[in-house]
């Protein structure tokens, strides 16, 4: 592995992969995956496909960029690049972010504190290219060199050379996607810059100029959710059968009452799940209706598109995509006349939702918005429902989704209905807003084409799938059974993966889920335990 | 706040080695700007103030010269360091050496205080009539180019950094309740709309709420 990556290379040698990676070449993990012959090899991009998509960062495609057929259309979206980075500069093109990343570009102080925090960069064994700051570089020399004013010579003088061909551009947009905007190196900056608010940015310019952006986030993601109603695919009519299979379902099951209100006008809270839930954790959906039915809660689900779906991939690419859809669920709030949204166990869905959202919701449409980790802490200690932790009597962990904790600090609820509910939970090391991302922030979850799941989880999720190991190191054999609280939809994807691709399930006897499968399976009266573990 | 500004929390907690440089670095900056705050208070009160000023200087200079020329040295030599350095920043480190070199020759070599008392005095009444020692006038000199240049050069961070520490990485102010704040995003809104992607839908004439609200446009696939 090529150490020592120059900033200016980066626009150097077209075809040439800047580095490669090897699995010795990473950080090594604890047993029983201390074996690299153990660990499954990486697919490769074969040389046919190379001829077609551009490969020339590190072996590997997220995007799958068509290689331009000319010159021309080279030159053509060079040009288009260099205008999106003037827009991104300006107030009135991006006034949603444009003062935070122009603070962030002007005033680090490239001292590379940030460098170790970042899990990608370390767990690729502090492979140069996955350096929080070296994208962040090319984009401040680029916009030094070529969108501020002033000689060239001054440009690089202060800031270093770099060329905007189309070697810079295309492998600028494939980096974009090797962060997970996790915001971990913005944490630990002494500088409060945000390298991760910079690689979005950067997603951006390539989405709102150029059109691109990888399929699993805009034709299947956004796109789709705003035409269908879910990024699943699901319109209101499957949305509903699906859902009324599991009421009926695990009302048989549990013994409770799992019926889901649909619509309901002045309700207190509309519940918005991601809808990934209602077709890959259908659990996790009837554990909310339960848990909110046995408390009273005065609640409803909405069979309005797209607000049975919580998801909002523009978070992580494209603002316009992101307020089309933040608007559509908070004018469905309105129209139910509800006192408030609560956003289910999906991270992305509460910063899109809570926070991002709140600068494009004026007037009345900017209903209340609430996590619903607070709300079942209230439940959980309001005494409305009986519990016995020791159904949950076996070894538990809690990760921590970056967009719950580390972005919005929401810390202490989930905890405290852990502690109350799990007699064996334990921390991993860090947690809190010290987390690490699991490896599918920022849509990764949901991406995995040509050879890119092997870069997420080998990569992406290392640091996560140590941690994970570490906390249950006490225990480590397949005869323990452990539970792995994740409460977020896009993290269980990733973890479900992630697990998957270790076998984490028959080596090491991890399975994982949400919080509210926990408290359903602490309920005094279910029929039988709420947590499977095949 | 205060830890991080004055002690370097965050360098101290991921970037020790840098620490060693970084902290007498600014921690010098700090005491020559209480030294320059003393001599200028020694104009009045020389007995309370020219005791403290030498003390503040010599610390001042000793640790900034040491911490910038470690600094200097790191930048040169960490393969971590170099590959993001610029001309600019090496120049901006052997500048701010060469101001507490200076500092520190003119402070050990003669009557420092009592000239800067009299050059301070002189700057503020434009006298300039007063005649000064060599190291004490060249370590005016730079100090004085130094105060033009810093403006220019990223070291503004020690500015920036109220604004950036919090406003960017935590600044997630509601809107309901700050009319000022939603009048603002309401002009914002009704600025046009430039992307030029085909999904955007972007005329020239459309803003951001009619944007954002309109169905959406048809797109060939995208890339
Ligand atoms: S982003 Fe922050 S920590 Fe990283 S190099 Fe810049 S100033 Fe240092
Ligand atoms: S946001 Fe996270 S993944 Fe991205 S560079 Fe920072 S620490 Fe690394």
């Amino acid at each position: 592995m090529p150490k020592n990556l120059k900033v200016e290379d980066f626009g150097k040698h077209e075809n040439e992969q800047l580095t490669s990676l090897n699995l010795q070449d990473l950080v090594p993990l604890p047993p029983p995956y201390d074996k690299l012959g153990d660990q499954p090899a990486w697919k490769q991009i074969k040389h046919e496909q190379t001829k077609e998509m551009v490969v020339n960062l590190d072996g590997v495609s997220a995007c799958s960029l068509p290689k331009p057929k000319s010159k021309e259309e080279e030159n053509e979206l060079v040009e288009k690049f260099r205008a999106g980075l003037k827009k991104i500069l300006s107030k009135q093109d991006n006034w949603t972010f444009q003062q935070p990343l122009t603070l962030s570009l002007d005033y680090c102080a490239k001292c590379q504190t940030c460098n170790d925090a970042c899990p990608v960069y370390e767990m690729s064994g502090k492979n140069d290219l996955y350096r929080p700051t070296l994208r962040s570089e090319v984009l401040r020399r680029l916009i030094a060199k070529y969108v501020k004013k002033g000689p060239a010579w001054l440009a690089k003088f202060k800031h270093g050379n770099i060329d905007l061909n189309w070697t810079t551009v295309s492998r600028l947009y494939e980096l974009a996607y090797r962060c997970t905007l996790c915001r971990r190196c913005a944490q630990a900056c002494p500088m409060g810059v945000d390298n991760g608010l910079i690689t979005h940015e950067l997603r951006k310019i390539f989405s709102q100029e150029l059109g691109w952006a990888p399929k699993e986030l805009h034709e299947k993601g956004t796109v789709q959710q705003l035409k269908a109603g879910s990024s699943t695919g699901m319109t209101p009519l499957v949305v509903k059968d699906n859902i009324d299979f599991i009421d009926d379902d695990f009302s048989q099951e549990t013994g409770f009452d799992a019926k889901t209100p649909w619509d309901k006008q002045g309700a207190d809270i509309l519940l918005i799940h991601n809808a990934g839930e209602i077709l890959s954790w259908p659990e996790n959906v009837a554990a909310f209706t339960i848990i909110f039915n046995a408390a009273g809660l005065d609640w409803t689900l909405s069979n309005q598109a797209p607000s049975y779906d919580g998801v909002n991939y523009g978070l992580f690419y494209d603002d316009i995509q992101l307020a089309r859809i933040a608007i559509k669920h908070a004018s469905t709030a309105r129209k139910l006349g509800v006192k408030k949204i609560v956003m289910g166990e999906c991270g992305h869905q509460h910063k899109a939702t809570i926070t991002i959202a709140d600068r494009v919701l004026v007037g009345d449409m900017n209903v209340k918005r609430e996590s619903c980790l607070p709300v079942l802490e209230k439940i959980v200690f309001s005494g409305k429902i009986k519990f016995d932790p020791s159904q949950n009597n076996f070894p538990v962990t809690l990760h921590d989704p970056c967009n719950i904790t580390r972005n919005l600090g929401i810390i202490e609820p989930q905890r405290r209905i852990l502690r109350y509910l799990c007699p064996q939970f334990r921390e991993m090391t860090p947690h809190g807003k010290d987390n690490y991302c699991c490896g599918g922030g920022s849509g990764f979850a949901v991406m995995s084409p040509n050879n890119f799941a092997d870069w997420r989880i080998s990569v992406g999720g290392r640091k996560k799938f140590k941690q994970i190991l570490d906390a249950f190191g006490d225990r480590p054999g397949p005869e323990t059974k452990k539970y792995l609280c994740a409460p977020c939809s896009n993290c269980k994807g990733q973890l479900r993966d992630l697990l998957g691709y270790y076998h984490a399930g028959e080596k090491a006897g991890i399975t994982y889920g949400g919080l509210v499968e926990l408290i359903v399976n602490a309920m005094v009266g279910i029929k039988k335990p709420y947590v499977k573990w095949e | 706040m205060f830890q991080e500004i004055v002690f370097l929390k965050g360098v101290w907690e991921h970037n020790r080695s840098l620490w060693i440089f970084s902290f007498p670095f600014h921690f010098g900056l700090y005491l020559l700007t209480a030294m320059t705050a003393c001599l200028a208070g020694a104009a009045l009160v020389p007995d309370v103030f020219r005791p403290a000023a030498w003390i503040f200087g010599a610390a001042g200079y000793i640790l900034g010269a040491f911490g910038a020329l470690g600094l200097l040295i790191k930048r040169a030599f960490d393969p971590k360091l170099k590959t993001f350095a610029s001309l600019s920043s090496y120049f901006n480190l052997v500048f701010l050496a060469a101001l507490f070199l200076s500092g520190a020759a003119a402070l050990f070599s003669g009557p420092f205080l009592c000239q800067m008392t009299s050059f301070i005095r002189a700057f503020f009444t434009v006298n300039p009539g007063i005649t000064l020692d060599a190291p004490i006038t060249a370590h005016i000199i730079i100090a004085m180019l130094f105060l033009v240049y810093l403006p220019f050069t990223y070291m503004m961070h020690f500015v920036a950094k109220y604004f950036t520490y919090h406003e960017v990485r935590w600044n997630d102010e509601p809107m309901a309740g700050n009319a000022a704040m939603e009048k603002e995003v309401k002009q914002l809104l009704s600025q046009k709309v430039t992307w030029a992607a085909k999904h955007i839908g972007a005329d020239g004439k459309k803003n951001w709420v009619d944007i954002a609200t309109m169905s959406l446009p048809e797109e060939k696939k995208n890339a």
